[in-house]
């Protein structure tokens, strides 16, 4: 069961990877006539002004992964640091930290996305901002709240006990202990990733012109979804699979 | 106590605060990009933004956008000249009905799916299935298959149906895992083994040990899920063509109309600190091991 999973994750990487190696066309090529149904000739079918959907897939999904691994970098590198942090120290630095969470956690994301690539304008780097900066808080909390129950465990006093280092104690027992619950959630966070980010695509926020992504496909696709359904099926699709994969496996290791 | 409620107010403080200037560094105005398609001249633009009182320092701008709140003012919409909290307000109730609705069917579409998915049969597997499918159907695609198959039939303008049986399923998933993980945590627990051993009918064991202890957690989740359901769900009001908080935010930030997404923010840091405070004071209620 679990090699499914596995396998349609390793083709979707590998696919986004060589896209210009394996895609039948240029992703804004005009191959055929618009809202031809999937055939022989375009596996997929062809979008709403004749270019091929398979090549478009293949390069969104480029894209799109891109976005989505690149903002989780962004989400756990600063929610480590800031949930360790509030998880170790205890005090008014523990509270001031509580408070930049439940902070970002009241503003509606939307708003900081809209901001963020308003200003910006259209771009990866804007994207990656904008899908990651209202998931951090998320993330520190996890990480906090694990580094919390580790700290109270009776070797972590133990080892404080016998006149261990602060340091010591976190690189040797804490870190270690902690971090597999961190990249646990860090899969979580690449999984809701992919979901906002094509969600800012979708809403017509994200994309750049003459550059696919799987959440432009879908908003493109829905109008037309009574003619030709196929356009808003496929991207959906391969973006619930790959979402569906992580967290099947996730739930797979946890049992 | 104190200290809680002073960090309360200061996160709606600090969102009020980020949301007036995250929104000052953007370039231009309401007014300019207004006056400046119906062709008015330059003096005119100046005119319009002296009266308004964006030529003021933004120091002074942000103390009245502040003395205004602290009298529940939040100020006029620069494009339609409304007070902010009646274009809110008339906005307002569609969100709450399609939150509250939404969370309503999502808790009583977990509490069963979360329960069942702890089982070690075939059922469990098929709940946890479940679980995960909600997860994973992001709400923009499973809207759009929704309408794809239902539209021709049901006439999806003005029924809330299909917005929220498709948002609350995918409420559902995370708040069904939740109980889930705690079922699973709680049969684990000494007191469930002492049940056990006391002779306590299974039936019993389950419903008044593990389930009154595994379904409190529930109430923060859910907390959380309402707050940023009524914080807007953008998605589902434009995929459905409904009106509400989500699809003014979007509207007024794209329009640059700064007074009412400030609204807007403040409201919905509002709501997210009241929400947590109930669900804190609910959680310390029914599970007396928390203290303040």
């Amino acid at each position: 069961m679990r090699y499914l999973p596995i396998g349609y994750l390793l083709f979707v990487v590998a696919s986004a990877f060589f896209a210009p190696q394996l895609a039948p066309h240029q992703s804004h090529e005009i191959v055929a006539i618009p809202y031809s149904p999937p055939n022989d000739d375009y596996l997929l079918g062809t979008d709403s002004l004749g270019r091929d959907v398979l090549s478009r897939m293949l390069y969104g999904g480029r894209r799109t992964l891109l976005v989505s691994g690149l903002a989780t970098l962004l989400v756990v590198m600063p929610g480590t640091c800031l949930g360790v942090l509030a998880g170790i120290s205890q005090n008014w630095l523990d509270k001031i930290i509580q408070v930049i969470v439940n902070t970002m956690l009241a503003i509606p994301s939307l708003m900081l996305a809209l901001v963020i690539i308003t200003l910006g304008g259209r771009g990866i780097i804007q994207l990656v901002l904008a899908t990651g900066l209202s998931l951090i808080p998320l993330y520190v909390q996890v990480s906090r709240a694990a580094t919390r129950q580790m700290i109270h465990q009776d070797y972590i006093e133990g080892a404080f006990a016998v006149g261990a280092s602060w340091w010591g104690v976190f690189t040797r027992h804490i870190f270690p202990n902690v971090l597999p619950v961190l990249l646990n959630y860090a899969s979580v966070i690449f999984s809701y990733c992919l979901i906002s980010s094509a969600a800012l695509s979708f809403l017509g926020l994200g994309g750049e012109p003459g550059i696919p992504d799987w959440g432009v496909m879908l908003a493109e696709g829905r109008s037309a979804f009574r003619s030709a359904p196929w356009l808003g099926i496929i991207p959906g699709l391969a973006i619930f699979l790959t979402v569906f994969s992580v967290n099947f496996l996730l739930a797979q290791s946890s049992e | 106590m104190i200290l809680r409620f002073l960090s309360m107010l200061s996160v709606i403080w600090l969102a009020a605060s980020i949301a007036f200037f995250a929104l000052r560094v953007l370039p231009g105005d309401a007014i300019e990009a207004q006056l400046a398609i119906s062709g008015v001249s330059e003096t005119q633009i100046e005119a319009q933004r002296d009266a308004l009182g964006l030529n003021d320092p933004v120091i002074i701008q942000y103390g009245r956008y502040l003395a205004g709140l602290l009298r529940g003012d939040m100020g006029t919409s620069l494009i339609s000249r409304l007070p902010v909290k009646e274009l809110i307000f008339s906005q307002l109730h569609h969100t709450v009905l399609l939150a509250l609705l939404t969370m309503f069917f999502g808790i009583v579409q977990a509490v069963p799916v979360g329960i069942l998915a702890a089982q070690n049969s075939l059922i469990g597997q098929l709940a946890r299935l479940i679980i995960n499918l909600s997860l994973s159907m992001p709400v923009y695609w499973s809207a759009t298959l929704v309408i794809i198959l239902f539209s021709s039939w049901l006439g999806y303008s003005n029924s809330l149906i299909l917005p929220v049986s498709v948002l609350s399923f995918s409420v559902m998933g995370g708040m069904a895992q939740v109980i889930y993980a705690n079922i699973r945590q709680v049969k684990q627990a000494t007191f469930v083994w002492v049940a056990r051993s006391k002779g306590l009918p299974e039936y019993w064991v389950q419903s008044k040990h593990i389930l009154r202890v595994a379904l409190i957690p529930l109430v923060t989740v859910a907390a959380l899920q309402t707050g940023f359901l009524l914080g807007g769900t953008v998605i589902t009001e434009q995929i459905f063509v409904r009106p509400g908080i989500g699809r003014l935010l979007l509207d007024s930030t794209i329009n640059q109309d700064y007074p009412v997404v400030q609204g807007i923010v403040v409201l919905s840091a509002v709501f997210y600190v009241l929400l947590n405070t109930v669900a804190d004071l609910l959680h310390r209620l029914l599970d007396p091991r928390l203290d303040w």
